[in-house]
């Protein structure tokens, strides 16, 4: 009888837990990352008889949780590659719609720029045509600055956003080491009844972990676990939250580093880190907003080194030589320092000038000496080594002019630690560094520097073009020594070279151009230094046609109040489609389309990959949710169901008490 | 399979979601008519549209640049006409003023005329075009070109052209200067120029000659064809001479070369050295003609010889030949500045031309470029809006599922 009553009462507690249970997960149905949960029910050891076993009732064995480590697993590792993946597309693509904006993009500033220049030279004479190519010119400037101030922004919000992620990594790895010293008190893993909720909460933690960084995790005997991040770096040691920082990078005070622990001074792992949130930020950083800045940066080293070439081989309408066109640190005459890293032993420091703009590329560079002698110059872009050198003495160029190393002449002023490491960021600030020059309409030099003439008095036919020159260099020199006279000696057919002092001691006068009227007459071509053996005049390029007669001469002279030519401004409006960069295959506009296609089509791909791991991620979850998600309908079934089995223990309770009563009845009487 | 309930809403939630972010970019396109609206949505038109649009621009910029040399070129040779109608006037007033029946006082009347033209042609050397530079300057545009000076007319200009760019490697010069049009003129017939010796007492005249095969210059003073009378009774004879005063082979009507004295017959061709002139009337002895290498004199040189020759009075037979050969010169100076003119206005017509179809490629260029990148960049509207509509009915579709089935659950029942 007793045992009767203990049996229904067993099942009135069974259904009780198990209502509570089912309870519990209709209330935690919409909490993040809970399993739900099921009371595991046993028999009683049955109670051996004469006639048999009999049944002793029901026992909760435990309260388990529904849950499969492989899941849960699958979903933080697809959570990792999703969150970077989400916002490095979000990053990407605000470079994206920086860059595709028709108006506010490079390429219209660049063409107004070189359609005004056309302009000027349709009409050199113009002030007002003039007026609107330095307008232009100022314009092309601003818009070089706005682009990298935009970049700029973003850069900042990349530091800013890292500092967050950062702190939110540490406010969850401080959670976990909590939850940690909660599972080891509750027993963990030992007494057989496992902490469910307190299971959940960790991995619901440790997911919101994946989101900002990619973690692998080891399970302590204790119950707690061990947390690493990056290729193995401590986050979380059991009850202790190790953390992590940033930190400046040594080179660059502005470009914020992850580095490990919480002092802001542990190793640097932002290189280490390749998922999550931090993860994305950092590869946006690395792969486009960095790349596109140096790729804007080259156009505009491109474009400031051609024209200032080329203007300087002009003549303004003041009749002077063109000055320098715009100002860029970096180019010729204007060296750029590298940034000395912030551990360096010595206080040397490298300076650099791009000598050849067509052999740059984005990349950046380091420079290293282990032992304070040796140095070794490093891409990054690809980490092959370009250069390496002992310096014989300070200051130390490398390589020797004409040489460069993919463009660059490196300078170091001093002697250096063993050790130390520069970094060389050749096209980086560019944008924002390039500056006009000229402010005067009369310092355009549209006009080219030299006129060639026949004399008026000539009796031949022989006629001579405007001379040409490849190189600024001599101009100086040749437009301001006296007229070059070429005279024709119909004897010797020779055209006998007087006139102009080509430097000191270096006059000519000794030289003739051999010219033979019945051969050359359809044209002959000289370059008059290479003629004449007179280095100061090389480049110099023109053409003898036609018949000349004894006696007859030709002038080549400083092309004087020539308002009207437009000889050098066709030149300059020539660079719109001149190939000066990428090793002379790619011009300005093009470069510039290059970087925007290329992030266009980063962007396209992050979007792509993006969506597709959203829906592994998407199933992902699904997988974990089928096993461990709350069904309600399941549970309105099971609360059916218990609630009739707590209904039918309490009627055996009552047949127990009925049975009782009858039998003191009996008693009774 | 067993599903969660949260799972079933979040289906539905992401549906609506993915439904209206498509519906919202294909508004986005139909709003701008732009297909492409980030460089990610398609990297390579992207390129392609940045391309173009260069293309399309620069292309334009051409045609601007075409328009302004045409303009240029239309105003020179509105110039040009003026002087050849001008040249055309004072070789009337030559051929009139050679006329036996004019007299010294006429011919002053006709000097007054040249020179008033003289004053003209100069004018029109130095126009200026539309935007106030010199038209023949060269490249100095600020610089008058042509000044009168004791010795003549200087250029004060250079001797460039200056080029436009009207198409991707084609350049045209958008003018000539001064020293090709107006100095640089070859006189006499082109190669070589004829002229009697001004203390010549006969009335013998010498017309301008041409060029046999190729005329051998004798430099610098030329050949002198020298009148003597030769033997008993004296026949007037001449000799040719070269600039070093050493005898010249003749050839004689055979074609002969002949060393020596040769009779004088009027209007006979003398031929010698490549050249063929022929002397008229009646020399004597001790009358000289020079036969020298044409040099550069400019119009307005040869304009002023024909004044001073108008000037000069011609009332004996000497004095007439005189006129006669000074404006027999003066002729073909002027015939010889009306076809260098010639010249200039061919190959202004030359250019303009060259400009015109350059223009033509250049618009069907950039028509095609524009097609191209409408192509590429503009949206297809039927397209659009059925997509548009077909989005819409989706997400409404979307949205009356997940209505439905978040409407469905046991609990509604246990009641």
């Amino acid at each position: 009888m007793g045992n009767f009553l203990s049996i229904g009462i067993s099942g009135l507690l069974a259904s009780q837990t198990a209502l509570a249970t089912t309870a519990h997960n209709v209330a935690n149905v919409n909490t993040p990352g809970y399993s739900r949960q099921r009371a595991d029910l046993a028999t009683r050891l049955p109670q051996p008889t004469g006639s048999g076993f009999i049944g002793n009732g029901v026992n909760v064995v435990n309260v388990r949780r529904v849950y499969d480590q492989f899941t849960t697993e699958q979903v933080r590792s697809h959570t990792a590659l999703n969150s970077r993946l989400a916002v490095y597309y979000d990053l990407a693509s605000q470079v994206d719609n920086l860059l595709a904006d028709p108006d506010a993009g490079l390429a219209p500033a660049l063409q107004n720029f070189f359609d005004a220049s056309q302009g000027v030279a349709d009409n050199p004479s113009s002030i007002p045509a003039r007026q609107v190519f330095i307008s232009e010119a100022n314009s092309l400037v601003e818009r070089f600055g706005a682009i990298d101030q935009r970049l700029a922004s973003l850069r900042d919000s990349v530091g800013t956003r890292l500092q967050d992620l950062v702190m939110q990594v540490n406010s969850l790895a401080e959670s976990l080491a909590k939850v940690n010293r909660d599972i080891t008190l509750a027993g963990g893993n030992l007494t057989g009844q496992p902490p469910n909720d307190l299971f959940d909460r960790r991995d619901e933690l440790l997911r919101e972990l994946s989101e900002l960084v990619p973690v692998t995790t080891l399970e302590q005997d204790d119950g707690s676990i061990n947390v690493f991040i990056g290729n193995g770096q401590t986050l979380v040691i059991g009850a202790d939250a190790r953390g992590i920082s940033t930190m400046r990078n040594p080179y660059n005070s502005h470009r914020v580093e992850i580095s490990m622990g919480r002092t802001g001074s542990g190793p640097i792992i932002s290189d280490f880190i390749t998922g999550g949130e931090l993860g994305g930020v950092l590869e946006f950083r690395r792969d486009v907003l960095e790349p596109t800045e140096n790729s804007i940066g080259r156009v505009a080293m491109g474009l400031a080194q051609a024209m200032n070439e080329q203007h300087a081989q002009g003549i303004d309408l003041n009749n002077t030589l063109g000055k320098q066109f715009f100002a860029l640190r970096g180019l010729p005459g204007d060296p750029k320092q590298a940034l000395p890293a912030s551990t360096n032993g010595s206080s040397a420091n490298i300076s650099f000038v791009v000598a050849d703009v067509a052999a740059l590329t984005t990349s950046d560079y380091t420079v290293s000496t282990p032992d304070g002698t040796n140095f070794t110059v490093t891409r990054v872009s690809d980490g092959q080594v370009v250069g390496s050198f002992a310096p014989g003495g300070y200051p130390y160029t490398y390589p020797a002019a004409p040489a460069t190393i993919d463009g660059l002449q490196l300078t170091i002023d001093g002697p250096t630690a063993p050790g130390d490491t520069f970094l060389v960021e050749p096209t980086r600030s560019a944008a924002s560094d390039i500056r006009m020059l000229i402010s005067n309409v009369k310092e355009i030099a549209a006009a080219a520097p030299l006129r060639g003439e026949q004399v008026k008095d000539n009796l031949g036919n022989g006629k001579i073009t405007n001379p040409d020159v490849s190189s600024a260099t001599n101009l100086p020199g040749i437009i301001g020594a006296a007229p070059v006279s070429l005279v024709f000696e119909a004897a010797t057919n020779r055209l006998v070279v007087t006139g102009g002092t080509a430097g000191a001691g270096n006059p000519l006068g000794a030289g003739w151009i051999p010219y033979n009227p019945a051969t050359d007459s359809n044209g002959a071509d000289f370059d008059l230094g290479a003629a004449l053996g007179i280095p100061a005049y090389n480049g110099v390029t023109f053409t003898v046609s036609g018949a000349p007669l004894d006696g007859d001469t030709f002038t080549i002279g400083k092309n004087t109040d020539a308002s009207g030519d437009n000889r050098n401004m066709l030149k300059l409006a020539g660079l719109q489609d001149a190939a000066l960069l990428e090793g002379g295959t790619t011009n300005l506009q093009t470069a510039y389309g290059q970087t925007v296609s290329g992030v266009g089509a980063k962007t396209h791909q992050l979007d792509i990959n993006s969506r597709a791991q959203q829906t592994i991620l998407d199933q992902a979850i699904q997988a974990r949710e089928e096993i461990a998600g709350v069904n309600m309908d399941e549970e309105a079934a099971n609360l059916i169901r218990f609630q009739q089995s707590y209904q039918a223990a309490a009627q055996v309770i009552g047949a127990a008490d009925t049975l009782f009563q009858t039998l003191l009845d009996a008693v009774r009487r | 399979m067993r599903i969660s309930t949260r799972q079933i809403q979040q289906f539905g939630i992401d549906s609506i979601l993915g439904q209206q972010t498509k519906l919202s970019k294909t508004q986005l396109q139909v709003a701008t008519g732009r297909r492409v609206l980030l460089p990610s949505d398609d990297p390579v038109a992207t390129t392609q549209v940045l391309r173009l649009r260069q293309t399309v621009d620069t292309t334009s910029q051409y045609q601007a640049n075409a328009d302004a040399a045409a303009n240029r070129l239309v105003t020179e040779e509105g110039v040009l006409d003026g002087v050849t109608t001008l040249l055309q006037r004072v070789r009337e007033l030559a051929v009139q003023a050679n006329n036996a029946v004019q007299t010294d006082e006429t011919r002053r009347y006709l000097a007054a005329e040249v020179e008033q033209r003289l004053g003209e042609l100069v004018g029109l050397a130095n126009a200026k075009d539309g935007t106030g530079d010199y038209l023949f300057s060269g490249t100095k545009g600020a610089t008058q070109p042509f000044a009168k000076t004791s010795v003549g007319y200087r250029y004060d200009g250079d001797q460039s052209q200056r080029l436009v760019q009207i198409g991707a490697g084609r350049q045209i010069p958008d003018g000539d200067q001064g020293a090709e049009v107006f100095q640089l003129v070859r006189n006499g017939n082109g190669v070589f120029v004829t002229a009697a010796n001004p203390a010549n007492t006969g009335t013998g005249i010498i017309d301008p000659g041409h060029v046999l095969d190729s005329f051998v210059p004798s430099l610098p003073n030329g050949y002198s064809i020298q009148f003597s009378d030769v033997g008993v009774p004296p026949v007037l004879s001449y000799e040719v001479f070269d600039s070093a005063s050493n005898p010249v082979p003749v050839l004689d009507p055979t074609g002969t070369p002949v060393l020596g004295p040769i009779p004088y017959l009027s209007g006979e061709p003398i031929e010698f050295a490549g050249a063929s002139v022929s002397v008229a009337g009646q020399p004597v002895a001790g009358d000289e003609f020079t036969v020298k290498s044409s040099e550069y004199q400019d119009i307005f040189q040869t304009l002023e010889n024909l004044i001073s020759a108008l000037h000069a009075p011609a009332t004996d037979p000497t004095q007439r030949a005189h006129l006669g050969n000074n404006i027999n010169r003066a002729l073909t100076d002027i015939d010889q500045a009306m076809g260098n003119i010639l010249v200039v206005r061919s190959s202004i017509g030359a250019r303009l031309n060259a400009i015109d179809s350059q223009k033509y490629v250049n618009d069907e260029y950039l028509l095609q470029s524009e097609q191209i990148l409408s192509s590429i960049q503009d949206l297809d509207y039927a397209e659009a809006i059925s997509r548009l509509h077909l989005q819409a009915a989706g997400l409404e579709a979307s949205q009356a599922a997940y209505m439905k089935v978040n409407g469905l659950t046991m609990f509604n029942f246990m009641k």
